[in-house]
């Protein structure tokens, strides 16, 4: 087998190293980003939009909102951080696969855990607006949020699938 | 900066200064210069190694150079930390490895995905004769149905590393890497036995 292996890696060809950007970022960094920018995304909109709900629904609705909102933010920025904790020079290899599928394996339970969260807000949002144009669009934005939304359920469940078999 | 040698006349040293500080405002110091020597010297001797095991953990084209890019990028970022305490082939081994196990991958992947990726897979070897290709692929496609941790070790065994140094850059200890191995070993024997069937 290790005959084998070493003809095949003296074989291979692969050609010159191909140019590269040095400022390139690796797909742990843009993962990082990817969180960050939710994280900001949502103070933000959770801040803004939380404020405006106010008029439209309540305190209750808003005060819960904007908790949600932040909660989520703090989520995203602790994985954020979490995963440039991951130094893929200095760490051994087995400590650097165990912190990346816990950060995925957390990632996948906060998403089947905030789901309902926001789901169970939106009806409760629902019966609170007695405004039927407003209720219509709900309405339709759940529709398109359905049909978007077993797609990204099927790719979720999939994600999961991969990781319990890792 | 380099420290300038102590055992030096003084007009030397001063001429030394002045050329590091020409170079400096001109945007190029020399430790950068030692490290673009040092980082084309790793991909000059370590290139097909790097190649070889991005490949394994890669599953289409696109992945194997996105795990390529960012295997020279991590190298590159590193060498700065890097203090020759181990073999720089060691060195290269963890960070590789490192940047394999850690990649995020995409998407799922489709059938025709597959297909071209084993196509690009006989493309790298088309110096090698058709019975060697399939060899080749065999054993590509036995060490890719290992789980990452697995494929790591059993990667660094099949490049003639010790137990002690595959324990170093796994953060295992020498017996768990052992039955790893055996395991590993057993599983792919198995595979391969199902495959010629």
């Amino acid at each position: 087998m290790k005959s084998s292996w070493q003809a095949a890696k003296n074989a291979i060809n692969t050609g010159d190293i191909p140019q590269y950007d040095r400022r390139r970022k690796t797909s742990l960094d843009r993962l990082a980003d990817r969180y960050r920018r939710f994280a900001m995304l949502a103070f933000v909109v959770g801040m803004t939009s939380g404020i405006a709900l106010n008029n439209l629904a309540g305190p209750w609705l808003c005060v819960s909102y904007m908790l949600i909102m932040i909660g989520l933010g703090f989520t995203d920025m602790a994985f954020s951080r979490a995963i440039r904790a991951i130094d893929v020079v200095t760490m051994s290899v087995d400590e650097v696969y165990r912190c990346t599928m816990t950060l995925r394996r957390r990632h996948l339970m906060c998403v089947a855990t905030a789901m309902p969260v926001v789901l169970g807000w939106m009806v409760w949002l629902g019966f609170t607006i007695d405004d039927p144009y407003m209720t219509w669009g709900m309405v339709v934005g759940a529709v398109t949020g359905l049909i978007l939304g077993v797609i990204q359920l099927m790719r979720f469940m999939a994600d999961y699938r991969e990781v319990l078999d890792e | 900066m380099l420290a300038i040698p102590v055992a030096m006349s003084p007009r030397l040293r001063l001429r030394m200064l002045a050329a590091r500080l020409m170079a400096f405002v001109a945007g190029d110091t020399e430790a950068t210069h030692l490290a673009e020597r040092r980082f084309d010297e790793i991909t000059a001797t370590q290139g097909k190694l790097i190649a070889s095991i991005c490949l394994s953990f890669s599953r289409t084209r696109e992945e194997f150079e996105d795990l390529r890019q960012d295997a020279l990028i991590n190298i590159w970022n590193g060498l700065a930390r890097f203090r020759a305490e181990s073999a720089a082939s060691t060195w290269v081994y963890r960070v590789t490895l490192n940047t394999c196990v850690s990649y995020k991958r995409r998407s799922r992947v489709s059938e025709r995905s597959a297909e071209a990726f084993e196509e690009f897979y006989r493309g790298l070897y088309d110096d090698s004769a058709e019975e060697e290709q399939e060899r080749y692929l065999l054993m590509h496609r036995l060490i890719a149905s290992l789980r990452p941790v697995d494929r790591s070790i059993m990667l660094l065994w099949l490049n003639d590393r010790k137990y002690d140094e595959i324990a170093d850059i796994m953060g295992l200890s020498r017996e768990a890497v052992a039955a790893r191995i055996k395991r590993a070993k057993d599983t792919m024997a198995s595979k391969a036995a199902g495959m010629q069937q």
